[in-house]
């Protein structure tokens, strides 16, 4: 028997063609559709082509549809005669090895899967240098194109095949293919929720880099548009075609052909599913469960409980197919089963290697960064910004080694926020959220992630962030720095802009002195910006990706008042009194007498001052002028103003005034308590 | 081709659904596998047919193995009790598929066989009728010249001229080619007429193995009145009674052995009445049956 022969079975393909053709059809009608009439279609005489860097650009949501369900539909179909008796019966009656009948079905397939990429590709080839294409791509990119689209529909076709071996039933194996192909990034999900939950200062690592969809092809294809497979990636989906291909031989070979209607086609297989499933569930219901009782041990290990129970007995019913599942044997395997879960998760949070508390010696460190930002910096994500990237995240300063250190042995010491999941209370005033990275001696790179407030921690907070190395992270003040080519400053409103060579210097070294200048005070005093500060950069800088980097001009930068006064643009981008149409002042004395949830609720503040008849409203201009200047976010502070401000435009706002700040006049406004 | 099944045995989830099994069927004999619902058949044919591995035990034909073994199964066709063919198929591309697959493939034969079944070979074998989608899975059968034919349950649905046809095909290619078949049927009075040998199973085992003309000429019913009682005693010595009853004054026997010779020994004691009677096929797997301690009835029909 020659070779030919062994793999290619002339009658098997005819038969798959008969049977299963359709397929190839819509994947061809579809492709078509997605690429090349649209290469036809959407181009009008008036637009020049539109310039694109892969042709997943072009309607990338309806390629991704097709590439996403007919590599699995033709794994389905064509591999059906393993999940029912009678074409099982027939095919493996015949005088071919089991070899020969699946390379015969393999090879069918890969080519109605395959033709229909390669035509379009030839296609998309032939309309590229059409005039009214109405696209504009490089020849590469059709190469480029064509072999990912290849390897991902070989790839999620032979893993169809895979797990149509190690089942019996069509449905469960259209299912069992998608979780398993959502599955790993759905697990790395719930394993960083988890650790999220309970490991104190855990840092979100996979999210850091991005990872959690390239773990998914699925993942990765819905994202398709936003960024295509690298080569990397086509060769770990090739790698891992060849790999699920091999196993499907040897499996197949192993696979008995009474298994049709089973759930698992191998018994070896049974244990890890139920633990697989049982994972899962309680992953899910312990999360959810910890999330909303976040405080409630019970209520948490309910909700582990319960989501073992509810996944052994989904995976005993589907292997079993029945729902009569009770035997003597079952409450003893569940023991064991959620036993031995119950341990694995809880292993990794149990603070086994001292994660928790553990702080650096400051002889080790390398390196430190601490901000709220620390993902921005350095890693190659893409749509991040090269400014970004260029600067160096990690700061070598000693003395700013040490208090980042010092801060961080008062955190893991005083563990704020510990066991409290709604971490919400610490985002905004009053609190910080921190990114903490060291970069150790031994090369290697500790990460933590804290939510904390800033009542305890204001000595060590004060050190580090009046630190330079912080402030030029955390303001980015980097950033200003010979790429910018204009300002653009304006409150909302109304703005204007700085473009002038000279000025543009000379502000952005105001700007960069007043940021490093401020104080600890002038950072968490929450300041509310006169006006926003926007960088433009210059043209040759703007084909890159490239934030428009924000920065603010505050009450505290006193020299930036003068200069913006001097050259007479602060009227033109601040609020000015004219345009408040009226004030309503209070005297707040609520703090401490409000439950912690109405402390921020300024309307329970207001309905309570005015039920008091402690209220006074002003159209004063000098009263308006004396808040904007020194309107701050509300502290929640007693004694401080809180002002309702109507603009003239419609709009209101709360702000607040520290008792520090007031005026006179404001105090005028108001009878003494 | 010689099948030989030795000590086969094969579970379902735990279950034995046969259960050390072994026969022996020479080339050119019509061998029918008997059986309730449920015995077993259907797992000994297909284990047969190198569609199941036997967990225990060889099954070989012409002295190979068959699972997975092509040049073996090239001579083996397997008949499911369900006809099943493609779905969308006719007779021209099922012919078409088989002709790709078995290199014993016969176009002549088949266009021969076209003028037994007369059916429609271009017209999707799904609209045919239950009997005309047997008669087509048989034609195609034929049509791939095995050795070996193995057929599940095939009387159901066949008129009995259609039966009778089939029947007569298959007798002129076991004459013709020595074509070895297994049959299995849950009904006795469906092949016997068929068969030269009959296998009975029950729950996995195999119960009694017969050659049936032997059995025809072997077995017989005799009805008995005797001058004295104790003539019976006498003659349960010498002869092979399988089975005694006493209707008033008449005595029924079933005995083994040669006619003349227990005609003979009953003469001897000068009865009254002797009467030696034909058996159906289906009294004597009873009698046989009472005989090693099962009740047939429930196991044959």
């Amino acid at each position: 028997m020659t070779r030919s022969r062994f793999f290619f079975n002339g009658g098997i393909f005819r038969q798959n063609m008969r049977q299963h053709g359709w397929i190839g059809i819509m994947y061809t009608l579809g492709l078509l559709f997605a690429v090349p009439l649209q290469m036809l279609l959407s181009g009008s005489d008036e637009r020049p082509p539109l310039e694109i860097d892969s042709l997943f650009d072009i309607a990338g949501n309806v390629q991704m549809l097709f590439i996403l369900t007919l590599p699995v539909a033709a794994a389905l179909f064509q591999f059906r005669y393993l999940q029912s008796k009678q074409p099982s019966d027939l095919w493996h009656s015949l005088p071919l090895r089991r070899e020969r009948l699946l390379a015969g079905h393999m090879l069918s397939g890969g080519l109605l899967l395959l033709v229909p990429v390669w035509l379009t590709s030839v296609l998309a080839a032939l309309l590229h240098s059409l005039d009214s294409n109405a696209f504009l791509y490089q020849a590469a990119d059709v190469w480029i194109w064509c072999l990912s689209v290849s390897v991902i529909t070989v790839f999620f076709y032979l893993f169809g095949v895979f797990v149509g071996i190690c089942t019996g039933q069509t449905v469960l194996q259209g299912i069992v293919i998608y979780i398993l192909l959502l599955l790993p990034a759905v697990l790395l999900l719930l394993i960083n929720l988890h650790l999220n939950m309970y490991l104190y200062g855990y840092s979100d690592n996979f999210s850091r880099m991005g990872m959690i969809e390239n773990w998914s092809p699925v993942y990765k294809l819905m994202d398709i548009t936003v960024e295509p497979f690298s080569m990397t990636e086509i060769g770990i989906y090739a790698a891992l075609s060849v790999v699920f291909g091999a196993l499907s031989f040897v499996l197949y070979r192993k696979r008995q052909a009474e298994k049709t209607g089973y759930a698992l086609a191998f018994t070896y297989f049974n244990p890890l599913f139920k633990a697989g499933v049982m994972l899962c569930a309680m992953l899910i219901s312990g999360t959810y469960f910890a999330s909303v009782q976040a405080r409630q041990p019970g209520w948490v290990i309910t909700g582990y409980v319960l989501g073992a129970l509810i996944g052994y007995i989904a995976a005993e019913m589907i292997i079993r197919k029945s729902w009569h599942i009770l035997t003597r044997r079952v409450p003893l395997e569940f023991a064991l089963y959620a036993g031995l879960l119950g341990l694995a998760i809880w292993f990794p949070i149990s603070d086994w290697n001292g994660y928790e508390n553990r702080v650096p010696q400051s002889a080790k460190i390398e390196g430190v960064y601490i901000g709220d930002n620390y993902q921005m910096f350095g890693s190659d994500m893409a749509g991040e910004d090269r400014q970004f990237a260029d600067e160096q995240a990690l700061s070598q300063d000693k003395n700013y080694i040490e208090a980042v250190r010092k801060l961080h042995q008062a955190i893991v010491t005083a563990r704020p926020g510990d066991g409290d999941n709604d971490r919400a209370q610490y985002y905004g005033t009053g609190s910080h959220y921190f990114n903490l990275a060291y970069k150790l001696e031994s090369g290697r790179e500790l990460l933590r992630t804290y939510w904390l407030p800033d009542a305890g921690f204001e000595a060590e907070l004060k050190a580090v962030m009046e630190h330079e190395e912080f402030k030029r992270k955390q303001y980015r003040v980097f950033a200003l720095n010979d790429e910018v080519e204009s300002f653009r400053i304006g409150n909302g409103e109304k703005f204007i802009r700085i473009s002038e060579p000279g000025e543009v210097a000379e502000f952005m070294d105001i700007l960069r002195r007043e940021i490093l200048a401020m104080s600890y005070e002038d950072q968490t005093g929450g300041q509310i910006p006169r006006a926003t500060i926007q960088t433009v950069p210059k043209p040759g800088v703007q084909s890159q990706i490239y934030y428009n980097f924000t920065y603010e001009w505050v009450e505290s930068y006193h020299e930036l008042d003068r200069w913006l006064e001097q050259k007479g643009y602060a009227d033109k981008v601040r609020t000015l009194p004219q345009e408040v149409k009226s004030v309503e002042i209070f005297q707040d004395n609520y703090p401490g007498k409000l439950s912690s949830e109405q402390l921020y609720n300024l309307d329970v503040h207001l309905q309570l001052a005015r039920s008091e008849k402690r209220t006074s409203i002003t159209t004063d201009k000098t009263v308006i002028a004396d808040i904007l200047d020194h309107r701050r976010n509300y502290q929640g502070t007693n004694g401080a103003y809180v002002v309702i401000m109507e603009y003239t435009n419609g709009r209101s706002e709360y702000v607040s005034v520290e008792e520090k700040d007031a005026t006179p006049a404001i105090k005028a406004l108001l009878p003494l308590k | 081709m010689m099948i030989e099944i030795r000590g086969v045995s094969k579970s379902f989830q735990g279950e034995k659904a046969i259960d050390g099994v072994s026969l022996t069927v020479k080339r050119g004999a019509i061998y029918g596998l008997l059986g309730s619902n449920g015995a077993g058949k259907t797992t000994l044919l297909k284990t047969l047919a190198g569609i199941y591995r036997p967990e225990e035990g060889t099954v070989t034909i012409g002295g190979q193995p068959v699972f997975e073994q092509p040049e073996v199964k090239r001579g083996v066709i397997f008949m499911p009790d369900i006809p099943y063919f493609f779905p969308q198929a006719s007779l021209r591309t099922m012919a078409e598929f088989y002709r790709s697959v078995y290199p014993g493939w016969s176009d002549k034969r088949f266009k021969e066989l076209e003028a037994v079944f007369k059916l429609d070979t271009r017209r999707k074998l799904s609209r045919f009728s239950k009997g005309m989608q047997r008669q087509a899975s048989v034609w195609l059968a034929l049509s791939c010249m095995p050795e070996v034919l193995i057929m599940d349950e095939p009387i159901d649905g066949l008129d009995p001229v259609m039966r009778r046809q089939i029947k007569n095909l298959l007798f002129q290619e076991v004459a013709d080619r020595g074509l070895t078949v297994i049959i299995s049927s849950h009904n006795l009075r469906e092949i016997e007429d068929l068969c030269d040998h009959i296998g009975i199973m029950h729950h996995g085992r195999m119960l009694v193995e017969r050659e049936l003309d032997e059995l025809k000429a072997d077995t017989h019913k005799v009805q008995v009145a005797l001058r004295d009682d104790r003539h019976a005693t006498a003659l349960a010595a010498k002869l092979q009674i399988l089975h005694r009853e006493t209707r008033g004054s008449v005595n029924l026997y079933i005995v083994k052995g040669d006619r003349a010779r227990i005609e003979q020994t009953f003469r001897v004691y000068d009865p009254y009445v002797l009467d030696l009677l034909p058996l159906t096929l289906e009294e004597i797997f009873i009698y046989e049956m009472g005989d090693a301690g099962y009740d047939a009835q429930p196991i044959l029909l």
